[in-house]
């Protein structure tokens, strides 16, 4: 009998075990990703749209997550240290078209009242993670419904119960002005001959562009962007150092003779420097949707602007190579095109009105 | 009986909780402030109680007694990287004392109400009992390989440093905006800016001025970044960084620089592979393990490579870092450093770039793999198994009959790699009579795959892997061949 009694313990205690195995298992699956109790909890957004949007946990939790360990120094010196898991701020503006670039500052703020302004040269180096689990938990009622993790940066920049996102462009973002057509800009520059493989092909100095058609302007950041998607912040020293290739393979090809290919940007779209956008059509046209506008072929000028993020302006004014064009409002532009001639020069055209055209077009520029 | 036991445990209870709560007196709390234990050091300590560190040696000194811990117990605590040489006494005052680590058998610390962490040195003269201590900085004589930040450019050493030995150079304080928090409170905005006061030395100040304006900064974490030379080497505890505040860059626990670095990369073989395998041209990747840049040139020059020799020029190219075979093959063939594409040390299997195999196979370039190396990536296609060695029973030999023997398949891209000279080096050195032979015997493979092969043909060198990860020349630079 009292064999048996100890056999039922032992049977009970093994139970008892693989329910607690089996339970904790369950715990850990029922975080990260899956629905939780504060999915329902929102964030405001400012800045991203026209009007003021709200992004609940649950559509965060939607996007790609990313896990970090991640370690931060407090004001008083003790280390904090964590496996975050959440989706990076970056997705969330990409699912509406933005990019942490497009903002000068990010200010954070808390639901009690705590908001530190996270500025570009922060976020410039670092992802801002909208965690929602924190070493494989769920956030507990104090750090709900988002703790925000900026990896390399101070505990300051961590803001437990995240409640709203400002995205600011301030003055210090600096604001395109002036989109500029490299294959027109090229032509009136220095060309040199630049051995690409076995080819000799043609190459422009970057400084000579810069100098001819920015104005001198000195950048803190040069941003450029390849056909293929790829994005590339620059330091104004090594992109001032290199050159564009302009002809053959690959074509325009952001490189130098000093630097290795990996630093190298091939079928090159746009370079942003200070408030120029260079723009590469040849690339343009294989990126963007041809638009034919009363049998006129070419890209539409509403892609080039939102492509180039021209800033908004009541009117813009056309240049040609020849010197400066035509000015024409907001209103004028509806189903205006940019298209290119069989000479290779670009017009800019309103089709069906043959006042509103610029032959051998180089630049548009935002006037007040 | 029973009852008895509990009379007594209750009697004993009482006793303890009237001698707890009136026998002695409580001593007022005590705020001790940190003693720091930095430099070069694997462990940094952060000494907050005197009896942490275990024993405390009684003391009469002065006519004072006192309880104190050895120095030399405290510096072993923190386990130094290197032979400790130099300890360094800082007080919150800027009072510094510096002592040789001989001699300090006699040397001790403890804690006072009135000097807080204070020095006592027996042996010494009266003024190295330094008082408020704030921080000991151990400085070793930089012999702890892969410890510290190497400098380099592409002839020789410039400098090796480590944290504690950049205690040598002028610090400068320099504080640093980190940021502006505001807390709104009964329609109130209160703001305070941060700003963290860092230990900096302009690396300009460090090496000779006609160092050059371009770096190459690789970090522990598998940074790789081309800067202007206008930054600073930071240092933090028992590690240094690279910093520039200007543009709020850092590359954390700073391994090595190279002034004015190589144009070529060893990730130039991505673009490279790409760009031929687009123009319909076929190619083949030859690694030899083992052949850094120096010895290149040594075996072109003294003749041990008669078709390497003949070949054009190698260009020297750069590697990356850490130094494993894994993460150097995960550069090569991803284009990318080793923060970027996720293979950072031995345990990283999967790579978070695009592979050349991967764009070979996009662009329906049959690829084969003759580096048994790559088992250790998550790369498709696999490396091909190789049975045995030949009945030469020579390293290499198998691997080259069955490069010989596939090249005449249809593989727009092949990648084999050579490891004799390794293994011929690995006992005798690497510029020994054994590992030159090694070479030869490759450049001979690399003469015949050449007249072979009909495509392109590029030969890169990878340097000896060590697990301590010494930043050098030997380790850093390496030959970039195109063969043909």
């Amino acid at each position: 009998m009292h064999r048996r009694i100890k056999d039922s313990f032992r049977l009970l205690l093994i139970l008892l075990l693989i329910f607690t195995v089996a339970g904790c298992e369950k715990s850990s699956e029922t975080t990260s990703k899956l629905p939780g109790p504060n999915d329902r909890q929102e964030i405001l957004i400012t800045g991203l749209q026209d009007a003021d949007c709200r992004v609940s946990v649950g559509e965060i939790k939607k996007l790609p997550s990313v896990t970090k360990r991640v370690e931060a120094s407090r004001a008083n010196g003790e280390k904090v240290s964590m496996k975050a898991t959440g989706a990076l701020l970056e997705s969330l503006l990409e699912k509406h078209g933005k990019s942490m670039r497009d903002y000068s500052r990010i200010r954070l703020t808390a639901r009690d009242g705590y908001s530190i302004a996270v500025t570009a040269d922060v976020f410039k180096n670092n992802p801002i993670i909208l965690a929602y689990e924190i070493d494989g938990q769920a956030l507990d009622a104090e750090n709900q419904p988002i703790q925000v993790v900026v990896p390399g940066e101070r505990a300051m920049y961590w803001v437990r119960m995240l409640t709203r996102i400002d995205l600011e462009t301030g003055d210090e973002q600096i604001q395109v002005k002036k989109i500029v057509f490299l294959e027109a800009a090229v032509k009136g520059l220095p060309q040199e001959d630049y051995q690409y493989f076995e080819n000799v092909d043609k190459a422009i100095k970057t400084r000579d562009l810069v100098n001819t058609y920015a104005g001198g302007v000195k950048a803190a950041n040069v941003f450029m962007r390849a056909r293929d998607g790829l994005q590339k912040n620059e330091s104004p020293g090594n992109f001032l150092g290199a050159f564009i290739k302009i002809s053959g393979q690959d074509a325009p090809v952001f490189l130098a003779p000093d630097m290795p290919q990996g630093m190298h940007v091939r079928e090159l779209f746009l370079i942003n420097y200070g408030g120029t956008s260079f723009m590469a059509y040849s690339q343009g046209k294989k990126l963007l949707p041809s638009q034919t506008v009363r049998g006129q072929n070419g890209i539409a000028l509403s892609d080039v602007i939102k492509q180039t993020g021209l800033t908004p302006a009541a009117k813009y004014r056309f240049n040609s190579v020849d010197g400066p064009g035509l000015v024409l409002s907001v209103g004028e532009l509806e189903k205006a095109l940019v298209c290119e001639n069989s000479q290779g020069w670009l017009t800019f055209c309103c089709p069906g009105d043959a006042g509103k055209t610029v032959e051998r077009l180089l630049s548009i520029e935002c006037l007040k | 009986m029973n009852r008895r036991w509990w009379l007594l445990a209750i009697g004993l209870g009482m006793l303890g909780f009237i001698v707890g709560s009136f026998g002695f007196p409580n001593p007022a709390p005590q705020y001790i402030p940190p003693l720091k234990v930095t430099g070069d050091v694997t462990r940094t300590i952060k000494l907050e109680d005197p009896r942490q560190m275990g024993e405390l040696y009684d003391l009469s000194y002065q006519g004072h007694k006192y309880k104190a811990i050895k120095l030399l117990d405290i510096i072993k605590a923190a386990r130094p990287a290197g032979n400790p040489e130099q300890v360094y006494l800082l007080g919150s005052d800027g009072f510094a004392v510096s002592l040789k680590t001989r001699g300090l058998g006699e040397s001790f610390i403890t804690f006072t109400a009135e000097n807080g962490w204070e020095a006592i040195n027996l042996n010494h003269p009266l003024n190295s009992n330094a008082k408020m201590l704030q921080e000991i900085v151990i400085v070793s004589d930089g012999s702890s390989p892969g410890f510290g930040v190497s400098i380099i450019n592409r002839d020789r050493e410039l400098l090796h440093i480590t944290p504690g030995q950049l205690y040598y150079h002028t610090l400068l304080d320099y504080p640093c905006f980190e940021g502006r928090a505001t807390l709104q409170s009964k329609g109130k905005s209160y703001t305070s800016a941060v700003y963290t006061r860092r230990k900096l030395v302009k690396l300009r100040e460090l090496i000779p001025a006609q160092a050059g304006d371009r770096i190459l900064a690789m970090g522990a974490a598998g940074e790789h970044r081309y800067l202007a030379n206008r930054g600073y080497i930071e240092l933090r505890d028992n590690y240094l960084s690279y910093f520039q505040p200007e543009e709020h860059s850092r590359v954390d626990n700073l391994k090595g620089v190279i002034v004015n670095p190589p144009t070529a990369s060893i990730m130039d073989c991505y673009y490279e592979i790409r760009h031929y395998l687009e123009s319909n041209e076929r190619v083949l990747v030859i690694v030899i393990d083992g052949l850094n840049y120096r010895q290149y040139s040594r075996v072109t020059q003294k003749g041990y490579a008669p078709f390497l020799n003949k070949a054009p020029a190698a260009l020297m190219a750069s590697g990356v870092y850490p130094l494993e075979g894994k993460v150097w093959r995960a550069a090569l063939i991803t284009g990318r450093p080793p923060e970027e594409n996720g293979v950072i040390d031995k345990s990283d299997q999967k790579l978070a770039a695009g592979t050349i195999f991967a764009l070979a196979e996009q662009l329906k370039n049959p690829v084969l793999l003759l580096d048994p190396g790559f088992k250790e990536l998550n790369t498709s296609p696999k490396p091909l198994p190789i049975n045995g060695q030949s009945a030469s029973g020579k390293p290499d030999e198998a691997l080259f009959d069955l490069a010989m023997d596939q090249m005449d398949q249809d593989y727009d891209l092949i990648m084999l790699r050579f490891n004799g000279m390794t293994v011929n080096s690995k006992y005798s050195g690497q510029l020994s009579d054994r590992g030159m032979t090694a070479i030869t015997a490759i450049d001979t493979k690399l003469e015949r795959i050449a007249n072979k092969w009909p495509g392109r043909m590029i030969v890169v060198g990878f340097p000896a892997m060590s697990p301590a990860g010494e930043f050098s020349c030997d380790s850093m630079l390496v030959p970039y061949v195109h063969v043909k």
